[in-house]
């Protein structure tokens, strides 16, 4: 049974299959993006151990195709599936050649070079707050020869245990390290935004795929309570109970994508006699559910929620409400800020369907805060097409001790507290900033990998081409 | 063909088991629950345009209205551009946008709903780095010309220290509001005000097509 089970991982059919899987879900997820987002995309297909790939997405839209769901391979499973059929074939074909002080010395370099990887990975030696003052060709090519120094002590280790095959076996491995690393970033890579007027400070972030149902208490004089509720947990038909909170949530309706709010009364009679009653905004405003964004079309959904406050204690309403992704000011780059404002039990709530927050923290766990100084936004002359937006903003850790003014801007990204902060947007009338924020632990691994299948490769070229030389002479 | 001590070891197994463990304890973290925590008190956010209010809702609707156009707007007035100036087409909120030929000023016209002068005078004055001024104080600094039968409430905000000026003027076209605004250095800006003002005063309505 085992030999069974080994023979197939070590088969190079089985290698050849699921690159045929993979081809035939990538071409799937790509046409399935015609009617979904991509982030749905990415999870339905990739990012799933089994997809269900839905038949219709071959076929043109107009087509009347029965909407077959068909279990398939997801992303992952093809993945875990091709690293460990890599992994086999590695550990069939070379085996350590060497034996005595040889192996112990080639051992030890091995375990170097997984220390020079951590250190270059975790940006060991480099400045904790990495300003953006150095050219981009340098920084690249300094990150590339930060690459090639582990790459260089692997080959060397490699060399010692392989022999001949060092090459080979270095650039499997780069290529194995590369799936890794790819892995790694899909599950635990974060996204988010900052926005931020100018003259403002602000501490947190909006992470761009995750929502968030947040009931703020601003009652108390020194501080304000927040319960949130991922929006993971808000399905239809759902009630939700908090011991911080003094009514339940019942979940009427949880939306992917909701409209533009609109005014009620210009709605023709249809639509508003069909519209529930509810308080607050949704009394004076339309929103209703529209279908997911296309990822073709690149626009973002406004996931909604609409819910029914209910009594902790007798159960009755305490009314229902809309809460959308609109009403959140970073949504719609501060043009306005629509709170749902309660009052239950003498608390006073300030209620958003927003972004999850995260408040902004450095690894030693001390909070810091950005304040935007100055936005810049040049354009060519003539034109309304951006040439270079800047934002110069003030870094504060008091914690850490960090009190400094750094320049953002295209291409030109802040590194800070294992996270990246790249100009993304601006505004209206360019007054503040839009940052993206990425945190990616395994950002490096992409110029790791190439530089050690870089170096295995080389080291491979060149061993056949001397040999090829003796043999000729 | 398959080495015989790797089909009888023990070792691809071992590979194959820690590789399934690895994938599945990266996947399965991150559980979500809900949560309360306590943070200090929140400065009212500087709420763009004054918005925020329940009786803010048609504002709401025409600033994003403005922001989604996709096809050019009408300008709907007509004035005598000054030598050396050029129109370009508006994007996003901007209606339609002006380029003075060796300056870095940035002249705009953008529409809201709402046109409340000290408050936006303060949020120019804001982005030059000036301290927020009462509202006596902006009444005796803004100019109010008459642009056919509208009023126009016209102001020069200079700050020396940083360099940074705005010239703007806020048309009462109730229930809009049309807002001009030129960024730039004092310098450029002291020079061009002459006709910065002449522009404005030359706009001429086409009906109501605003």
């Amino acid at each position: 049974m085992i030999n069974k089970i080994v023979a197939f991982f070590l088969s190079l059919k089985l290698t050849v299959a699921l690159l045929s899987l993979s081809m035939v879900l990538v071409f799937a997820g790509t046409l399935a993006q015609v009617d979904k987002g991509i982030w749905t995309v990415m999870d339905q297909y990739f990012r799933c151990f089994i997809a269900i790939i839905e038949l219709p997405v071959f076929f043109p839209r107009t087509w009347d195709i029965p909407n077959l769901r068909i279990p398939f391979p997801g992303g992952f499973l093809l993945g875990t599936l091709l690293t460990i059929n890599l992994i086999s074939v590695h550990a069939a074909s070379f085996r350590i050649q060497t034996t005595g002080v040889r192996r112990m010395a080639g051992i030890a370099l091995l375990l170097l070079g997984v220390l020079v990887t951590c250190g270059v990975m975790f940006g060991w030696g480099t400045a904790p707050v990495a300003a953006t003052e150095s050219d981009a060709f340098w920084r690249v090519f300094l990150r590339l020869g930060r690459g090639t120094l582990a790459a260089v002590v692997f080959y060397i280790a490699c060399l010692l245990l392989y022999r001949k095959r060092a090459g080979m076996v270095l650039l499997h491995a780069g290529i194995l390290f590369l799936l890794v690393g790819e892995f790694v970033t899909a599950v635990r890579a974060v996204e988010a935004t900052m926005t931020i007027q100018e003259g403002e400070t602000v501490n947190f972030i909006d992470h761009s795929r995750q929502w968030e149902l947040a009931f703020t208490d601003t009652s108390h004089p020194d501080y304000e309570s927040v319960t949130v509720i991922p929006h993971r947990k808000l399905k239809d038909g759902a009630l939700i109970q908090s011991q911080d909170l003094p009514f339940d949530i019942k979940v009427n309706r949880y939306m992917v994508n909701s409209t533009q709010p609109r005014p009620l009364q210009g709605m023709p009679e249809g639509p508003r006699s069909r519209y529930p009653q509810y308080e607050g905004y949704g009394s004076r405003l339309y929103v209703a559910e529209q279908p997911e964004s296309s990822g073709a079309t690149g626009a973002r959904n406004a996931p909604a929620v609409d819910v029914e406050l209910l009594d902790r204690e007798t159960g009755d309403s305490l009314g229902r409400y809309i809460l959308s992704l609109w009403f959140y000011p970073n949504f719609v780059n501060r043009s306005w800020d629509m709170p749902t404002n309660l009052k239950v039990a003498g608390k006073n709530y300030s209620t958003y369907f927003r972004y999850r927050r995260e408040y902004l923290r450095s690894p030693s766990g001390s909070p810091y805060s950005v304040k935007l100084l100055d936005f810049v936004h040049e354009k060519y002359e003539g034109t309304q097409t951006p040439k270079d937006f800047a934002s110069q903003i003030h870094l504060i850790n008091e914690g850490d001790d960090v009190d400094r003014e750094l320049r953002i801007w295209m291409n030109n990204p802040l590194r800070y507290a294992r996270q990246t902060f790249y100009q993304s947007g601006f505004l209206p009338g360019d007054g503040g900033t839009v940052l993206q924020v990425v945190r990616n632990d395994t950002w490096m691994i992409p110029y790791l990998s190439c530089m050690i299948v870089f170096v295995g490769m080389a080291a491979q070229f060149i061993q056949s081409f001397s040999r090829y030389l003796r043999r000729d002479s | 063909m398959l080495p015989d001590q790797l089909i009888h070891g023990k070792r691809p197994m071992k590979y194959i088991a820690s590789t399934l463990l690895f994938a599945l304890l990266l996947t399965a973290c991150g559980r979500e629950e809900t949560t309360t925590y306590q943070v200090p008190k929140q400065p009212a956010a500087p709420a763009a345009n004054g918005m925020g209010s329940p009786a803010d809702n048609d504002a709401v609707i025409a600033a994003h209205a403005a922001m989604t156009a996709q096809a050019p707007v009408a300008t709907g007035f007509t004035s005598e551009l000054p030598e050396g100036w050029s129109e370009v087409p508006g994007s996003g909120m901007r209606k339609v946008s002006y380029t003075i030929s060796n300056t870095s000023i940035d002249f705009y016209l953008i529409s809201l709903s709402m046109g409340d002068v000290p408050s936006n005078v303060n949020r120019w004055r804001g982005q030059v780095g000036l301290a927020p001024a009462t509202p006596e104080a902006i009444a005796k600094e803004v100019e109010t010309l008459k642009v056919e039968a509208h009023d126009m409430n016209y102001i020069e905000i200079y700050n020396n220290d940083s360099g940074k000026g705005i010239i703007a003027a806020i048309v009462n076209l109730a229930p809009q509001y049309w807002y001009f605004t030129a960024k730039g250095s004092v310098e450029e800006l002291k020079v061009h005000a002459a006709d910065i003002k002449a522009f404005l005063k030359s706009i001429q309505f086409e009906g109501h097509n605003h």
